[in-house]
C-alpha cells in the first residue's frame, strides 16, 4: 500500500463524518501521538514488498485496527495494538511465511466483511459489547469445532499475529517487564596464548 | 573427484566432529564432509530484539533440508489414552483433538556442528544400567560394552567440551570431579527443588557443556537462556566451537561444506572406497578415502547405507540381516506449562540447569522399566510472545492483566523417558526422491503399549512435581503422544555382538565392512533412561575413531 493511497482512502472516509475514521486520519496525518512511556511512532504504511499487494486493503484497515485494539487494548500508559506501528509489523510477519500470506489473502477479506456486516465499523465507533460478542463467537468456533470454520480460523490467526507483533515490540516487552534477550554486556573469551 | 584422504568423515555434528578430531590428533589426514554451511554468530537470532518472530539461519537451513531427507508416516492415536492429548492456550487449543499422530518430526540442525548448534548443552553420562537393560530389566538389549569401558572416553570428552557439573550425584556411578563446578541454580530451579523435596526427590544441578569460566577462545556463560538459538559467545560447547577449530589447527583436517553424501561406493570385496554425492550447485562429486566414518544421524545414516545397495551389498551396506533402519527410538517426553504466583524471572539462566534423577531407574525400582528424568525449564514461555500465546488464554483486557502479572512466572515441567527399541519402528527408503533423484528416508515411528504407559506415568510424575512446587496455575500440556519431537533419536544402526541383531560391532564397525565406522546416534542400543545422548555419542565416536586409527597404524585398514 502506498501512503498516498492510504491517505486518499482515509481522507475520503473522514469526510463522511465517521468519528472513528477521523481519529484514524488524525493519527496518520500526525495529529495524534499516543500518550505514555512505551509508545512508538504510528505509521500505517505497510513495509514495501516488491511486487506484493498490501495484505490489508485500505477499506479494511479500520476494521483491522479496531479488532487489534480489542485483542490488545491500552493499559495504563502502555499503548494499544494500533499504536505501535501495527500494520507494517503485521505485514512483515505475514510475508515471512508463504503459508500465512496465503491464509490472509484468502480469509482476511471474508472476516473483515463479516465484521463490517455485523458490527459496522465504517459507520462510526462500533458498539464495544456487540463487537466483543462477535469476536467471542469466532474464538469459540475455532476452539470447539474440528475444523474451526473459516471465520474462526481467520480470527484465530489474527489474534495470534497481533499478540506476536505486539509482544515482540519494545512497547510489548516493556509492558511485560522483559529486559530483552541481551542481559547486560557480553562476556569476553580468554585470550588464546 | 577429490584427492584421497586417509579417512573421510561424513557429518560434522556431535559424533563426526569428535571422530575427525581424534583421527587428526593421531596423524590421519581427514576429509570432513558437511551438507550444511558453516555458521557464524551473526547468523543467530539470539540477541535480535524481536527474536521470537525470527528463526536462526541454521533453523531455516535445517527445515529446508529435512524436507529433502525424510517423510514421516502418520499413525492412528489410541483413544484409550485421550487424556494425554496435547492442549495449550494457542497451538493446541482446538477441540476435539486430532485423531492421528503427526508425522515424524526430526528436530535436528544442519550445518557445521550439527545439532550441537541448537542443543542446550546437556552432557550426561548414561547410567550404568542403561548398558544392561536386557540382563537387569528384561527389556530391550544389552550393549556390547559396559559403562566402565566408556567412562574414560566420557571423561576426555567432558574435558574437551568444558563440562560443568556436580560429581556428587547419587544416581550416577561414582566419578571424578567435572572440569568445572556446577552452575548456580536459577530461582525457578530453587523453587522446584522445594517441590521435589516434598516428594522425597532431589533436584540436582544438571551437567552441561557450558562454561562457568572463560577459557581460550570461549567466554563464560552469562545466562541469557539463548542456547537453542545459537551461543553468541562460545560458552556452549557446540562442536563447531569446542572441537573443530582444534582439529583444524593440526593442518590435517579439510572441511568441505555444502556436500550431500547420497551413497557409498564399495569394491568387489565390499569395502567402502568412495563417498558419492552432490555439492551445493548440484554437481556430482566423489571423495576417495582408505576408511570412512558415517555420522549423519539416525535417519540419514541408514538412508545412506540403504541407498548404497549394489554389488557385494545387494540389500544395502551392512544390511545382510535386514537390520539397517530398525529399532528406531524417538523421544518420549511430556511437558506441563504452568505459572508460579509471582514472577521469578524465569527467562534468565541456563535453559536446563537442573534435573531430577530419582526415577532414572538406577535403583532398579519404578513403575515403568524405561526410566525417566524430570526437570524444569522455561521453554516456550521464555519470551513475551511465547507467554502471550501459550501462557495465557484469550485476548483483551484480561489477557493484558495476565501478562502483567505472570510474565516471568512461566515454567515448563519436563519429563523424558526412554523409548524402548521396537524392530517395527524403522527407517526404510521412500518412493519419493530428493532433487538429486535419491530416495528419501521413510520413517515409521509408532507408539506401542509400553510407550503409552510410560507417557501416562510421565504426565503423572510431572503433575505431582508441579503441585508440590506450588504452581499457581497449570495452563497446558504437550507430549509425544500426539506431538513427536525427535530431538533424541537413535538405534537405527545399533551396535551389538551378534551381526544377526545389529549393524555395527562394539567399535562402530559395520559388520562385513571393516573400513566403515558409524559414529552417531544410530549405534545406540538404548537411550539412557531419559538422559540426553550427545555425550554418549561423542564418547563412542572418540572410542571408535581411536580404534580405527590404531587399526590403520597396524596396516589393517
Amino acid at each position: 500500500m502506498t501512503r498516498r493511497r492510504l491517505l486518499v482512502a482515509l481522507a475520503a472516509v473522514a469526510a463522511s463524518g465517521s468519528a472513528l475514521l477521523a481519529w484514524l486520519a488524525r493519527r496518520v496525518l500526525g495529529g495524534h501521538e499516543p500518550q505514555g512511556q512505551a509508545s512508538e511512532t504510528a505509521s500505517l504504511e505497510p513495509a514495501p514488498e516488491p511486487g506484493g499487494e498490501p495484505i490489508f486493503a485500505p477499506e479494511t484497515l479500520a476494521t483491522l485496527l479496531v479488532i487489534a485494539d480489542v485483542i490488545v487494548p491500552r493499559s495504563g500508559n502502555s499503548p494499544a495494538a494500533s499504536e505501535i506501528d501495527l500494520v507494517p509489523r503485521l505485514e512483515r510477519l505475514i510475508r515471512s511465511s508463504p503459508a500465512a500470506l496465503k491464509t490472509y489473502r484468502k480469509r482476511w477479506p471474508t472476516l473483515a466483511k463479516n465484521i463490517q456486516e455485523k458490527v459496522p465499523v465504517l459507520e462510526g465507533r462500533p458498539d464495544p459489547a456487540e463487537l466483543a460478542r462477535l469476536l467471542r463467537i469466532y474464538h469459540r468456533r475455532f476452539r470447539r469445532t474440528r475444523r474451526g470454520g473459516k471465520l474462526g480460523n481467520a480470527f484465530e490467526q489474527l489474534r495470534r499475529d497481533v499478540l506476536r507483533v505486539y509482544y515482540a515490540s519494545p512497547a510489548g516487552q516493556a509492558f511485560a517487564g522483559y529486559p530483552g534477550p541481551h542481559h547486560g554486556p557480553l562476556p569476553q573469551p580468554e585470550q588464546r596464548t | 573427484m577429490s584427492e584421497t584422504a586417509d579417512v573421510c568423515v561424513v557429518g560434522s555434528g556431535a559424533g563426526g566432529a569428535l571422530a575427525a578430531w581424534a583421527l587428526v590428533k593421531r596423524g590421519a589426514r581427514v576429509l570432513l564432509l558437511e551438507v550444511g554451511p558453516r555458521f557464524v554468530p551473526a547468523d543467530y537470532t539470539t540477541y535480535v530484539p524481536d527474536w521470537e518472530l525470527q528463526r536462526s539461519r541454521f533453523a531455516e537451513v535445517s527445515a529446508a533440508k529435512a524436507r529433502e531427507s525424510y517423510e514421516g508416516r502418520a499413525t492412528q492415536l489410541d483413544p484409550a489414552y485421550a487424556d494425554l492429548h496435547s492442549r495449550t492456550p494457542s497451538f493446541y487449543a482446538r477441540r476435539p483433538a486430532r485423531r492421528r499422530r503427526r508425522s515424524f518430526f526430526y528436530n535436528h540442525a544442519i550445518g557445521v556442528g550439527g545439532s550441537t548448534l541448537h542443543y542446550q548443552g546437556e552432557a550426561h553420562r548414561f547410567p550404568a544400567h542403561a548398558f544392561r537393560m536386557r540382563s537387569e530389566r528384561g527389556v530391550a538389549e544389552d550393549w556390547p560394552i559396559r559403562y566402565a569401558e566408556l567412562a574414560p572416553f566420557y571423561a576426555r570428552v567432558e574435558a574437551l567440551l568444558g563440562v560443568a557439573g556436580d560429581p556428587e550425584n547419587p544416581f550416577k556411578p561414582a566419578r571424578e570431579a567435572y572440569p568445572y563446578p556446577a552452575h548456580p541454580l536459577s530461582a525457578a530451579s530453587q523453587r522446584v527443588a522445594e517441590g521435589a523435596r516434598r516428594l522425597g526427590w532431589r533436584l540436582l544441578p544438571n551437567s552441561v557443556a557450558i562454561l562457568p569460566r572463560a577459557r581460550p577462545g570461549r567466554a563464560a556463560c552469562h545466562y541469557c537462556n539463548g542456547c537453542a538459538r545459537g551461543c553468541m559467545v562460545g560458552a556452549k560447547g557446540s562442536v563447531d566451537v569446542a572441537v573443530i577449530p582444534e582439529a583444524e589447527a593440526t593442518g590435517r583436517l579439510r572441511l568441505v561444506t555444502g556436500f550431500q553424501v547420497s551413497r557409498l561406493q564399495t569394491d568387489a570385496d565390499g569395502r567402502a572406497v568412495a563417498a558419492l554425492g552432490f555439492d551445493a550447485e548440484g554437481r556430482e562429486g566423489r571423495h576417495l578415502a582408505r576408511a570412512f566414518v558415517l555420522a549423519t544421524g539416525a535417519i540419514e545414516t541408514p538412508r545412506i547405507l540403504l541407498n548404497s545397495a549394489g554389488g557385494a551389498h545387494p540389500h544395502g551396506i551392512g544390511n545382510a540381516e535386514d537390520q539397517v533402519g530398525r529399532n528406531l527410538m524417538e523421544t518420549l517426553y511430556a511437558k506441563l506449562l504452568a505459572h508460579f504466583e509471582r514472577p521469578l524471572d524465569t527467562w534468565a539462566g541456563l535453559p536446563l540447569d537442573s534435573r531430577i534423577w530419582d526415577l532414572n531407574g538406577a535403583s532398579g525400582e519404578g513403575e515403568v522399566p524405561n526410566g525417566m528424568v524430570l526437570g524444569q525449564g522455561v521453554g516456550v514461555l521464555e519470551g513475551p510472545v511465547g507467554h502471550a500465546l501459550e501462557g495465557l488464554e484469550g485476548y483483551g483486557a484480561e489477557h493484558r492483566e495476565g501478562m502483567r502479572k505472570s510474565f516471568g512466572a512461566g515454567i515448563e515441567f519436563l519429563g523424558i523417558a526412554e523409548q524402548l527399541p521396537q524392530p517395527e519402528n524403522r527407517v526404510t527408503l521412500s518412493q519419493r526422491k530428493d532433487r538429486f533423484g535419491v530416495p528419501l528416508a521413510s520413517v515409521l515411528a509408532r507408539l506401542r503399549e509400553g510407550d503409552f504407559e510410560a507417557l501416562a506415568h510421565l504426565h503423572g510424575q510431572i503433575g505431582a512435581l508441579a503441585d508440590a512446587s506450588r504452581v499457581a496455575q497449570v495452563v497446558g500440556q504437550v507430549s509425544a503422544f500426539d506431538t513427536p519431537n525427535a530431538t533424541h533419536v537413535g538405534g537405527t544402526c545399533r551396535m551389538g555382538s551378534d551381526r544377526k541383531t545389529s549393524v555395527v560391532d562394539a567399535h562402530g564397525r559395520v559388520w562385513g565392512v571393516p573400513n566403515l565406522v558409524v559414529a552417531d546416534a544410530s549405534v545406540l542400543v538404548t537411550q539412557g533412561a531419559g538422559d540426553s545422548p550427545s555425550l554418549t555419542i561423542q564418547a563412542l565416536a572418540l572410542r571408535a575413531a581411536e580404534e580405527l586409527a590404531e587399526r590403520a597404524r597396524r596396516g589393517e585398514v
